[in-house]
């Protein structure tokens, strides 16, 4: 009696360590491996054929044509249905028009909260003075013009003006990449109703954790 | 009693035979680029493509923007570690990093923390915040790598890569 008690616990340490690492194989995601996939051996089985009269060969065949004659009815019907055609779980993609009403709301809102801020006189004019070296360099390296900047507390606002909005759009980058010391940057370019004149537009940068971090 | 108790040997088997076999932190996803895919801008003088990777041999600051692919699978706000590897041979400059964002439908983008090396040189991995990326789904990502000017004793620096995990 104690020996099967004995054999019974074993094979429940068994059964549980098998199915442990079964369900963790089948579940892993071969994506994730840090192995490189192996090239697929050439089984044993293979050099053993069967003979093509053998029922489950026969067998086997018939299901591998009506495999691929589903295949062919699926890839036709996604290529009729190319435009629209979508993973039945794929995620829908984002609304533009929401996107943007989002982004303009959100500098918007950068502005507002500059514009609310109070001035920190000892930090606004070092970082004043860091940025409109850095920005000035920024803008006669790229040719635009670096029209002035205003730091707050934790944020600040610089304006720039382009000889067009097509080079605005072409150069903003130098803005967005400036180092600006330890702050985040954004831009954001709304279409003018003329293109071609002169073109203004402001860059927040939220200088937070700069100010947080240890002293320039 | 008996019953509960191969019921109870059996569960802490099988989790611990789970917990060996399952994938470790180590077995995170990755993508990785080859500092040969970030781009310099447009008008820019003397960068080299190497086999070491993309060098700075001009005689300024160089902004560098280098892709981030993403997809469903792989998405910018999932992603746990950011690395940007290469070499700083500016013993006064630094090369900066910092993880940004193009507007999906509109002119502009945003730039998050960056990170910086330090004022020595020698290889450097730098990991800036990913803050950005996690804010917003919508827009494409890449990364910013400012190199500095070559230097006349020391050379030119470099972007190797840049390399990107979720969890």
């Amino acid at each position: 009696m104690q020996s099967a008690r004995l054999a019974g616990f074993v094979g429940a340490v068994i059964a549980g360590a098998l199915s442990g690492v079964v369900v963790t194989i089948v579940l892993r995601d071969p994506q994730r491996s840090p192995i490189e996939p192996q090239a697929h051996a050439a089984p044993e089985a293979a050099s053993k054929r069967l003979p093509s009269s053998d029922p489950r060969v026969q067998k086997l065949a018939r299901e591998q044509q009506l495999l691929a004659q589903r295949l062919a009815q699926l890839e036709d019907a996604g290529t009729d249905d190319r435009a629209g055609s979508r993973e039945p779980n794929a995620e829908p993609l984002p609304d533009p028009v929401a996107e943007r009403a989002a982004v303009i709301e959100r500098h918007r809102q950068w502005r507002e909260t500059h514009a609310a801020e109070a001035k920190d006189p000892a930090w606004a004019a070092a970082k004043n003075e860091k940025a409109a070296a850095e920005l000035g360099q920024a803008a006669e390296r790229n040719g635009f013009k670096f029209v002035g900047v205003d730091c707050r507390t934790t944020w600040c606002r610089a304006e720039f003006e382009w000889p067009s909005y097509a080079d605005a759009s072409r150069t903003y980058s130098a803005v967005l990449h400036s180092e600006m010391s330890g702050c985040q940057s954004g831009i954001y370019l709304e279409p003018p109703p003329d293109p071609t004149v002169p073109y203004r537009a402001p860059a927040m940068y939220d200088c937070t954790s700069d100010r947080a971090g240890p002293s320039e | 009693m008996y019953r509960h108790k191969l019921l109870g040997l059996f569960t802490v088997s099988m989790g611990m035979s789970a917990a060996i076999f399952a994938p470790s932190l180590a077995d995170a996803a990755w993508r990785r680029v080859s500092g040969l895919s970030c781009e310099p801008p447009a008008n820019s003088t003397a960068i080299y493509k190497l086999a070491s990777g993309l060098q700075n041999n001009s005689t300024g600051w160089v902004d560098f923007v280098c892709p981030i692919q993403e997809d469903s699978d792989f998405k910018k706000e999932s992603v746990s570690v950011l690395n940007i590897h290469g070499e700083d041979r500016h013993n006064s400059q630094y090369v900066i990093t910092k993880a940004c964002f193009t507007y999906f439908d509109s002119t502009g983008g945003e730039c998050g923390d960056p990170a910086m090396s330090g004022t020595g040189t020698g290889q450097y991995q730098l990991s800036p915040s990913r803050a950005k990326w996690q804010l917003i789904t919508s827009h494409f990502p890449y990364v910013l790598v400012v190199l500095p000017q070559y230097h006349s004793t020391l050379g030119a620096s470099t972007v190797r890569g840049v390399w990107w995990a979720i969890p």
